[in-house]
């Protein structure tokens, strides 16, 4: 079934074409996870041998389980805590990955002069860019995502055979029974997604640097805002340029103040309230602002791929 | 016959400089026309406007199709290798024939394959293992299993040793060519494709100076190496041009009959290269 997706037989030009970007950027997509996963599991085992690694609350996990607690209300969180945790070490290496992908996805076909091989093939500027596009901020998230559900299961096993080897508690009441799958997904897939429309903006502008930059992207891509920056704030004594970038993350901070809460165990909060929350933050206007400069830019990712040929 | 390729006053400047100006061409079924001219004469400007690579400016039609607006359909009847070195460095020989075979409806795998089973190159290595000679022959493996109507080759053989460079072209005459398809090159080595064109135009400054088959450039322009006590008879009859050589003098002539000159010395072809500089350089006598 594997080999059915990996491989191509006969005309499927939109699988052709995301293959071709998976095969090109393999490291960002693939290995980066891969490798960040097999350390979180190599320091989850040695931590857990040890007993002593991993803090909570300024006491190892062995102390913390062995001193009796609300069970099961507060294990529950704390068991989705030390599950969850580990997923957002992946989730900041993939956000480089999908940083570096952006910023190279348009800028490495013109200079190794590839380019004009894909353009021999009748596959058209538009489709390039917005496989690209889906590539960066889909294909991406979505198999880190696949990683970090590995980890959640494996951290799970791990978690259970630890307390049924070293405390009187049943692994079942403690851990498994307090695994909600449907949440857990949601969590896993929504949050990161959501994010990421946020931050759309962002990432193709990225990408329109890719497109059309001489030399370094990456140099052109962070030094043109800062020089915008700076020369408001000269002019103006207020930055429209740093709010807009601002406005992005601004909600992903009201975010991290509700998980804070979550995870101070004492509010009582669920985990699918959290979900909720991130998903109506779509009907904010200032998301679609957003959504909206990022169709502007991807436009302009086309039409550049139109008329430039080599970097 | 059928046009695949016509142009009325094509033009294309970058800001000041015209690159190209108000070409207009017409290339027919069957040809291979060699399009030959000095670094910076417009060749691959003229070839990224066919392969709608560029915007332009005038009448473009290939194939029916507009080339800049409507390339991705214009590509499944168009292949081009532009440049010995534009496959991807980071990709798998097995990985870009699944691709080609993915994006391109008239690609056979097993016409590729049995092209590339005639050469050394592996399956499993990244083109950027291959050495220059293999990636040519991987590309043209790739093009030659593509049913397509023209074939643009923008320096097929720039900078591949002369093994590689004869076989080549052989191949492209045995293997792919035939009278429904249009062959369009570009080449310095102009001796090299002299034997297989059909056709031949010229370009200098953006302008096209010589557009011919390659038998009526035959049957008009001769060489006339005369006997020494003939040499002042033969400048009688205004060449066009001396050429001297090795101490050995001979002389360029434009439509005149064979068996006049036949007097006077050995009358032989010209050679593309000369003709190329006789007629940039200008009328000499």
């Amino acid at each position: 079934m594997f080999s059915n997706i990996t491989t191509i037989n006969g005309y499927s030009p939109i699988k052709a074409l995301f293959l071709k970007e998976l095969w090109d950027n393999k490291r960002a997509i693939l290995t980066t996870p891969m490798v960040v996963s097999g350390l979180i599991i190599f320091f989850s085992i040695v931590g857990l041998i040890n007993g002593s690694g991993i803090l909570v609350d300024g006491e190892t996990i062995r102390d913390h389980l062995s001193q009796p607690h609300d069970l099961p209300e507060e294990a529950s969180k704390f068991i989705t805590v030390f599950i969850m945790l580990p997923s957002a070490i992946i989730g900041i290496a993939v956000t480089f990955s999908m940083i570096f992908i952006a910023l190279s996805v348009l800028y490495d076909e013109r200079k190794d002069k590839s380019i004009l091989f894909w353009k021999s093939m009748p596959v058209s500027d538009t489709q390039e860019v917005l496989v690209k596009l889906a590539t960066t901020v889909i294909v991406t998230p979505l198999i880190a995502i696949g990683f970090a559900l590995l980890i959640q299961a494996f951290s799970a096993i791990l978690f259970g055979l630890f307390v049924a080897i070293n405390t009187n508690f049943s692994a079942w009441e403690i851990v498994f029974s307090n695994i909600n799958l449907i949440d857990l997904l949601a969590l896993n897939l929504i949050i990161p997604m959501v994010n990421i429309f946020w931050v759309l903006p962002i990432i193709t502008w990225f990408m329109l640097v890719s497109s059309f930059s001489k030399r370094s992207p990456f140099l052109l891509a962070f030094v043109a805002p800062i020089l915008i920056a700076a020369f408001e704030g000269i002019f103006f004594d207020n930055s429209y340029l740093l709010q807009a970038i601002e406005s992005r993350f601004s909600f992903i901070d009201k975010i991290g103040d509700r998980l804070e809460i979550y995870f101070e165990l004492d509010e009582n909060m669920d985990l699918l309230d959290l979900v909720g929350t991130y998903l109506s933050s779509i009907a904010d206007p200032n998301f679609w602002y957003g959504i909206a400069v990022a169709a502007i830019m991807i436009v302009g990712c086309i039409q550049i791929r139109k008329r430039n040929s080599i970097a | 016959m059928t046009t695949y390729i016509s142009a009325k006053n094509l033009s294309k400047s970058y800001g000041d400089f015209k690159a190209l100006q108000n070409i207009s061409v017409s290339i027919e079924k069957g040809q291979i026309v060699g399009l030959i001219g000095a670094n910076g004469a417009g060749k691959t400007t003229m070839i990224n406007a066919i392969l709608g690579l560029s915007s332009y400016d005038g009448e473009l039609n290939v194939l029916g199709f507009d080339p800049h607006t409507q390339r991705d359909q214009l590509m499944k009847e168009v292949c081009f290798i532009s440049d010995v070195a534009t496959l991807p460095k980071w990709i798998r020989v097995s990985e870009i024939i699944q691709y080609v075979e993915g994006v391109h409806p008239k690609f056979n795998r097993e016409k590729a394959l049995g092209f590339l089973a005639g050469t050394s190159i592996p399956m499993d290595k990244k083109v950027g293992q291959l050495s220059k000679g293999m990636i040519v022959q991987l590309h043209l493996s790739l093009i030659m299993a593509i049913d397509a109507k023209i074939l643009v080759l923008d320096e097929p053989t720039l900078g591949l040793d002369i093994l590689y460079r004869k076989t080549f072209y052989d191949q492209l005459l045995e293997d792919y060519f035939d009278e429904d398809r249009t062959i369009l090159v570009t080449t310095h080595q102009v001796d090299e494709i002299e034997n297989i064109l059909t056709d031949v135009i010229f370009i200098k400054e953006g302008e096209i100076m010589y557009n011919a088959s390659m038998e009526e450039t035959l049957s008009t322009w001769k060489v006339l190496e005369p006997h020494p006590q003939h040499i002042d008879e033969a400048r009688a009859l205004s060449p066009y041009r001396e050429m001297k050589s090795l101490g050995r003098v001979s002389f360029v002539f434009n439509n005149h009959d064979r068996n006049t000159l036949q007097a006077f010395g050995e009358v032989r072809r010209l050679s593309l290269s000369d003709l190329f500089v006789t007629l940039m350089t200008g009328e000499q006598s």
